[in-house]
């Protein structure tokens, strides 16, 4: 095993258009030159000489702007993906309604489409299994990460 | 394991069925469910009768088929208990509630829909009948349809609450003619507890 491979390398750029998945914190962009450049010499007051060889890096990250923890068609936690996936990521986001609420894009797209529903011959749901309201894709989430893309820039 | 229903399906009712029984709240509310096949396509609910109605004191059991497509269609519930209600075929245990129907939405699980059910049996909806005989004698005659369904209660669902003896004699008539006891309560109360027409209806 090479050096290298003992490192722990996060890719955590997203910038795909339609990806809504932000990592917190946001702000460290790029933290993976540090992991690269192995060893660290830190700098100390005594004769102590510390090295760092190598070091574990982990992240937490949670969807933004949802409230409720659990999708309300699937039951999973929004963090653990839809049944129908076994990674979160771009191919299954969040898909957060003008009612505000959240569903995974597999979950809240079989329902509207009413694929298997024969229960209403196939019709579709055009409503949030939640409230009932009219269901439509709401884009707030993007124009907000846009602003704060542009803030950061 | 033989895999019946879809993924989705299978572990959103695993969750479900967690939910429902270990959740104290729910052993307070009256209701409960249990697990009838490993592929959770079957599942037995029971609710028990609600204070201050004529199913209090009554333990109502009912059938729930949940389809492959669950949750994007409704599970397929009945009573298995025989129930006195305007909504619901005294003959089948069929209930006319609109979740179960167009108006069902997949946020929907079996805790939401039994205490429907269960609100359902504190306010019937006669205007939408799914047994019009019920229906019409809970309009146009609250008291006996109170006393039929306490009195289905105490035979079909296990109540405790004393028998009412002038119905109870009637059933006994018809039984010495013959006729099965279920079939006996079921046309007494189908033609407001009349002796003489349940007779004729039986025998002609």
């Amino acid at each position: 095993m090479s050096d290298e491979d003992e490192h722990i390398v996060i890719d955590i750029e997203d910038d795909d258009d339609d990806d809504d998945v932000i990592i917190v914190p946001r702000e460290e962009k790029e933290p993976t030159p540090m992991v690269e450049s192995a060893p660290v010499e830190l700098p100390t007051q005594t004769r102590l000489k510390i090295t760092v060889k190598k070091l574990h890096v982990t992240a937490k990250w949670k969807w933004c702007d949802v409230g409720e923890d659990t999708c309300g068609i699937c039951r999973m936690e929004f963090e653990a993906t839809c049944n129908s996936c076994k990674m979160p990521g771009d191919d299954c986001p969040l898909e957060v309604g003008v009612c505000r609420h959240a569903f995974h894009r597999h979950c809240i797209e079989r329902w509207t489409e009413g694929a298997s529903s024969s229960q209403n011959g196939g019709a579709k749901n055009g409503h949030c299994p939640l409230c009932r309201q009219e269901w439509k894709v709401s884009l707030r989430n993007r124009v907000a990460k846009k602003k704060k893309r542009q803030q950061t820039t | 394991m033989k895999l019946e229903m879809s993924n989705i399906a299978f572990t959103r009712l695993q969750r479900e069925c967690k939910e429902v029984v270990t959740n104290t709240e729910i052993a307070q509310t009256g209701i409960m469910i249990e697990i009838l096949n490993e592929s959770l396509t079957d599942i037995k609910g029971q609710i028990r009768g609600p204070p201050d109605t004529p199913y209090a004191g009554g333990l109502f059991d009912l059938e729930i088929k949940i389809p492959d497509s669950y949750p994007f269609s409704p599970p397929k519930i009945k009573f298995v208990t025989k129930i006195w209600h305007p909504n619901v075929s005294s003959q089948t245990g069929v209930i006319c509630l609109d979740i179960l129907k167009d108006q069902w939405a997949a946020s929907l699980t079996l805790r939401t829909v039994l205490l429907s059910i269960q609100a359902l049996m504190c306010s019937p909806e006669p205007k939408d009948p799914q047994d019009a005989v019920v229906a019409k004698q809970y309009m146009e005659n609250p008291a006996l349809f109170k006393s039929t369904a306490e009195f289905w209660t105490v035979r079909f669902a296990r109540g405790k609450s004393g028998e009412n003896e002038d119905y109870k004699s009637r059933v006994e008539k018809l039984r010495d003619m013959g006729v099965r006891e279920e079939e006996a309560i079921s046309v007494l109360s189908c033609n407001n507890w009349d002796l003489n027409k349940a007779t004729v209806y039986i025998f002609s």
